[in-house]
This record gives structure tokens, C-alpha cells and sequence, in this order.
């Protein structure tokens, strides 16, 4: 313990011996660690961006389920589900792809999508409203239009309590939505139009409940993929294999694990330049083994053994590297911090930066570990004289 | 172990260096013996293989040739870890050059002496020492702070930390002025009288005439060798 304590403060004595050209020394080290602090900010806040969006679209906790048959899903398949009490929510999906919609202004091709009313997933509206709980119970011809088909349908951009048309039946306008709702993780996820469905599915046959949606309660995915399989196959297993269900929440880790990839790969190539860097705290270390082997003779004389002086060259190199990966740490967070509002402000969606702070203490752990390996070498030079020797030098 | 060993016998100790692919004989072989509680003087011009000779007394570093026997213990079986153990417990070194460091104050320089020793509660023992050595009001200054004579004084405080049985001084007085030289002749004097076996490396013939034995060398050689203190 006093050893290290000592290694430390001979370690100190050295960085600031010549302050200016020890930082030169450690700009590599600095600039790699801010580098890697940089790209796990950045990576780790797009992670949790669609964790957070994820979370409050609740997508984590969702099951699809499709029919595997021409025939669709059974009418009492729904009523049977809703009995499970591991399930929050039975929702019916229904879309159309590819319809062409009309208002007097202009023509556009849009997604259909039914929205049931006991939905708990609204989407983002951006004007106007959602479909009120009445209008849903009284089949009324009301809609929501997606703001990328805004431009084409109502070049104006005067779209609320303006009439629609899909398949010659008209809807009204009564809110815009932004891309990314109702389901974030649904693949209607660009659809042009909500309808709600109560009346949609009398005014358009084709609008048919293609797919359930089912949220789960919280961390019972798996589970609930069983319970809803045997209830709906009746005791009759064969019956298992007319339905898929579809793991939503697969998707969304999906994402996450392709962030994670590039912010692996670019972590990577910041470790490169790290690992440049620490030829510049090896350089001080032997600039420090060369000024002071007289001092590693007297060491020797008063009983250091070879292991005693290339700890503290180790240790030297270690803090040295440390340093340097602090700063990096606290320049790449500064780096970070304008990267992600310049980011956030050209997508148009606020970003902000996260390094898990055991990622970071990982970091300023790594690079001492590294520091000290890059010591191996001058401290090998350290221990090369005999204390004699070592006592002669000038 | 014997009583009648002595604490250090070389025996037909050589020291040759490799320089460029040529030997160079730092010391030929030389045949020593030291006895517990003396004060030997090493005499001789520069270059004739004084420090060489300490070097090898100190265990600093081992003969090309020949054996140091300490105590009539043969030392060159040991190895490096157990030299640097046997440095820091028996023996104690001081320089003409001090050799403190000058980032550290005079009690921490003393500290020192027992980083590698595993001395208990070290703190009270180096400041006694300083304190004993006239320096009880300088614990804190840095080197730089202090006269060479004082240096010197923090440097036999580090020396004498372990307590060591041998104390190896090369030109202790060499950069001091008269008087300095003086107060530290006294406390190395002193230091002898108490117990410790006491090898001087001088130029200073003040100090050779104090010793119990000087030795002289010359060119590598043991050349002349005198017996009792030409003053008492
Ligand atoms: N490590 C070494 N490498 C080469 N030559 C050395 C080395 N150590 C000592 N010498 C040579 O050995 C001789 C004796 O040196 P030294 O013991 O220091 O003499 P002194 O202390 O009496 O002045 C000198 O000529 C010196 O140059
Ligand atoms: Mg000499």
C-alpha cells in the first residue's frame, strides 16, 4: 500500500515536472478516449431512444397474432384471448395496403389501418384531436390523417374537418398524426389513414381484422405466447399450427442490437487511436526511467527489489494513461453533448447522449490497464542496470 | 557462523566490466576482511576502483570473480530479491552526491529508507532520527531548503533507518566545506562507537585519520594497507 502510495506521488512528480509536453505526450491517449466516449454517448443515447420509445408504446410488451390460413381468425378467437387474465389488452388489427384516397385537392396512395376503440395505443396527434369514445360507439365517419400524406391530399396543409375519400366512402378529418404511431413497431407504421374501425369494417368488406394485437403484462412475453397457443387451440394441438404469433418486442431488440453493432465497430476504431496514444505515455515512462536511474539506484540501495521499481514504473504509466483517459472522458461528453443536439436537430427528434457510468469507469480501468502494459517495456529498462550501475549514472 | 568470522570477507573479488566488446577491470582481484564494529578508511585516487570495491561490500553488485562472504556467509548464491532484502535490513548507504529527492521533504527523504524494509510505525522513528541528527526543526523543508551539510545528515538519517548493522559511505564529506565535513565525520564517529560497522570511500585525509584501518588503492589494486589512527 505505501508502495503504490509512493508510485503515485513519484508518478505525480513526474507529470507536472514538464507539464506542457506531458500532455502533448498523452494528446493521443485523450484523443482516443474522447473518440470512445463520443461514440458510446451517441450510440448509447440512440439506444435508449428506442428503449424510451419503445417503453411508451409499450411494444416490449406486444404479441401479434396472424392467421396461418386463408380464412382468417375464427369471430370467437378474440372473446377467447380477452379471458386471459395475462393479457392487458385484445386489440383487432385491420388494414388496407396501397389505397388510393381522394379529397377534393388531391389524390395520394396511403395505408389503411382500422384503430379499435378500446385501443390504449393512440397515436401522436400533431393537430386536431383523436377519435373520441363516442364516435367510435356511434360508427361515426371520422378519420385520421398520417402528416406525410398531409402535402399531397391538402396541399394548404387545411386538413382538419376536411372529407376524405377511400373507396368512394368519405371520412372527415379530424386530427394529423406523426409517423412513428399508433405502433412504432408496427409494420402499418407508415399508414396514411386511421379509421375507426367499428364503422370502417361495415363500409369497406376488404378492412377485415387480419392480425390481434395483445399486450402482455409486464416481463410475461413468453408465458403469455403459451397461454394464448392453448387457448386457442382448444385441446386440439393441431390446432396450434393455424396461427403465428409474432414477438414485437424481438423487433424493437432487434434495433437495439443493430445500434449496438455500429457502436461497437466505431468503439473499435477509437480503441485503435487509444492504442496510438499509449506510445505517448510509454515515451514519458522512458523519458522518466532515463532522468531518474540514479533515483532507481538509491531505490535499489535501500532495498527495492526489481519488482519494487518496475511496479512503480507500471504504476506511472498506468496513472499517466488514466489521466489522459479522464480527460478524453470529460472532452468526449463535452464532444458527445454538441454531436447529439446537432444530430437530434437534423432528424428532428431530440437526442441526448448516455454512457452508462459503469462503461465509463470500464474505460478509465481499461486504460490504466493498458498504461501499465505500455510501462512493461521502459520499466524492463528501469531494472536492466545493477544498483550499481544505476547509482553511476549522471 | 562463527564468532571469530568476520561481518564482510572478499576473497580474490574482481570486478570487470564489458565495454564495446573490450574488458575493462574495474577492480582486480582484491582479498578484504572487515571486522564487526570497524572503521574502515578507503583511500586512493579516482578512478582506482574505490566505489567499485563499496559496490561490492554494499552488495550493489556481484564479483565477475572471487566471493563476498558476509558474516561467512558465501552471498553470491543468494539471489536478487534476497541481496535487496539483505540491503535493506543490514546495510546503509551514503553518497557525496546526498542522492535525496528533491520533490520530497526531509522527512519523507528519510522515509524512504524504509519503503522496502517493512518497517513498523516509520514516521516516528525517521523524525527521532532527524531530530537526533540536529535537524528536529527541518522535518519539512525540501533538499533544496537545506545546506549540503544538512543533506548529508538527512541522507545518514535515511541510512540508519533499518538500523543496520554495516554502514558503506563513498566521500561522504567530498561536497561539503570544512566544517560540514567536520560535523559529519563526528556523527559517523559517533555512529561507529555505538556499533555500526563503518566503511568510508575518502579523499579527505581528516577523515582516513580517524579510522581504525585505511586501506589505499591504486589502479584496481589493494596497494598499501595502515593500521591504527595516526591521531588519537
Ligand atoms: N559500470 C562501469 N562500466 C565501465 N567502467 C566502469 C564501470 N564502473 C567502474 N568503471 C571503471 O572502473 C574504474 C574504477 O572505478 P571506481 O570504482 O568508480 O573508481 P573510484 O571510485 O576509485 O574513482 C574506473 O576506471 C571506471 O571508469
Ligand atoms: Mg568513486
Amino acid at each position: 500500500m505505501k508502495g503504490v502510495q509512493d508510485a503515485v506521488r513519484a508518478a505525480l512528480v513526474d507529470l507536472r515536472r514538464d507539464t506542457p509536453r506531458s500532455l502533448l505526450s498523452l494528446s493521443g491517449v485523450v484523443i482516443g478516449a474522447a473518440a470512445l466516449t463520443l461514440i458510446l454517448a451517441i450510440g448509447g443515447g440512440f439506444r435508449r431512444r428506442i428503449l424510451a420509445e419503445a417503453a411508451r408504446t409499450g411494444s416490449l410488451q406486444e404479441l401479434r397474432l396472424f392467421p396461418e390460413r386463408p380464412a382468417g381468425l375464427q369471430p370467437g378467437d378474440a372473446e377467447r384471448l380477452k379471458r386471459l387474465p395475462i393479457l392487458e389488452e385484445v386489440a383487432p388489427e385491420a388494414a388496407l395496403y396501397g389505397e388510393l384516397v381522394r379529397s377534393r385537392d388531391g389524390t395520394a396512395r396511403a395505408d389503411i389501418q382500422g384503430l379499435s376503440g378500446d385501443s390504449a395505443r393512440l397515436p401522436r396527434i400533431l393537430r386536431g384531436r383523436a377519435i373520441l369514445p363516442q364516435e367510435f360507439a356511434q360508427r361515426r365517419q371520422v378519420c385520421l390523417l398520417g402528416s406525410s400524406r398531409l402535402s399531397a391530399l391538402f396541399p394548404d396543409g387545411q386538413a382538419l374537418g376536411r372529407t376524405l375519400w377511400v373507396q368512394q366512402v368519405p371520412w372527415t378529418v379530424v386530427g394529423v398524426y406523426a409517423p412513428g404511431g399508433p405502433a412504432s413497431s408496427s409494420r402499418l407504421e407508415e399508414s396514411g389513414v386511421l379509421l375507426p374501425l367499428p364503422a370502417a369494417a361495415r363500409l369497406h368488406p376488404g378492412l377485415r381484422t387480419q392480425s390481434l394485437l395483445l399486450r402482455v403484462l409486464p416481463g410475461r412475453v413468453e408465458e403469455a405466447s403459451e397461454r394464448v397457443l392453448e387457448a386457442l387451440s382448444r385441446g386440439d394441438p393441431s390446432r396450434r399450427a393455424m396461427y403465428r404469433l409474432e414477438d414485437w418486442g424481438f423487433f424493437v431488440q432487434e434495433r437495439v442490437r443493430r445500434t449496438n453493432l455500429l457502436t461497437w465497430t466505431g468503439s473499435l476504431i477509437a480503441l485503435l487511436i487509444l492504442l496510438v496514444g499509449e506510445i505517448g505515455v510509454m515515451n514519458i515512462v522512458l523519458a522518466s526511467v532515463a532522468e531518474r536511474t540514479r533515483e532507481i539506484g538509491l531505490r535499489r540501495a535501500l532495498g527495492a527489489r526489481k519488482l519494487d521499481i518496475l511496479r512503480q514504473f507500471l504504476w506511472e504509466g498506468g496513472l499517466l494513461s488514466g489521466t489522459g483517459c479522464a480527460l478524453g472522458l470529460i472532452l468526449g461528453r463535452a464532444l458527445a453533448e454538441s454531436a447529439c443536439s446537432l444530430l437530434g436537430l437534423l432528424a428532428g427528434e431530440e437526442l441526448r447522449p448516455f454512457l452508462h457510468p459503469g462503461l465509463a469507469a470500464l474505460a478509465l480501468g481499461g486504460a490504466t490497464l493498458l498504461g501499465a502494459v505500455f510501462g512493461l517495456y521502459p520499466a524492463s529498462l528501469a531494472v536492466r542496470l545493477s544498483p550499481a550501475e544505476a547509482l553511476r549514472a549522471d | 557462523m562463527s564468532e571469530a568470522a568476520p561481518l564482510l570477507e572478499l576473497q580474490g573479488a574482481a570486478k570487470t566490466h564489458r565495454l564495446d566488446g573490450r574488458e575493462i577491470a574495474a577492480l582486480s582481484p582484491v582479498s578484504l576482511q572487515v571486522a564487526r564494529g570497524e572503521f574502515l578508511a578507503v583511500v586512493g585516487p579516482s578512478g582506482s576502483g574505490k566505489s567499485t570495491l563499496l559496490s561490492l561490500l554494499g552488495c550493489l553488485e556481484r564479483p565477475s570473480s572471487g566471493r563476498l562472504l558476509i558474516l561467512g556467509r558465501d552471498v553470491s548464491r543468494l539471489d536478487d530479491d534476497q541481496l535487496s532484502s539483505l540491503r535493506a535490513r543490514a546495510i546503509g548507504f551514503v553518497f557525496q552526491s546526498f542522492s535525496l529527492l528533491p520533490s520530497r521533504d526531509a522527512l519523507d527523504n528519510v522515509l524512504l529508507g524504509a519503503l522496502y524494509s517493512g518497517l513498523p510505525a516509520p514516521e516516528r522513528r525517521a523524525a527521532s532520527l532527524l531530530t537526533s541528527l540536529g535537524l528536529g526543526h527541518r522535518l519539512g523543508h525540501k533538499p533544496s531548503m537545506l545546506s549540503g551539510g544538512e543533506r548529508q545528515r538527512v541522507a545518514i538519517a535515511r541510512a540508519l533507518m533499518n538500523g543496520p548493522e554495516l554502514l558503506l559511505a563513498d566521500e561522504p564529506t567530498g561536497s561539503l566545506d570544512p566544517a560540514a565535513g567536520d560535523a559529519i565525520l563526528a556523527i559517523l564517529r559517533e555512529l561507529n562507537r555505538l556499533g555500526h560497522t563503518l566503511v568510508v570511500v575518502t579523499h579527505d585525509p581528516r577523515v582516513a585519520a580517524r579510522a581504525d584501518r585505511v586501506i589505499e588503492m591504486a589502479g584496481g589494486r589493494l596497494a598499501r594497507e595502515r593500521t591504527g589512527r595516526a591521531l588519537p
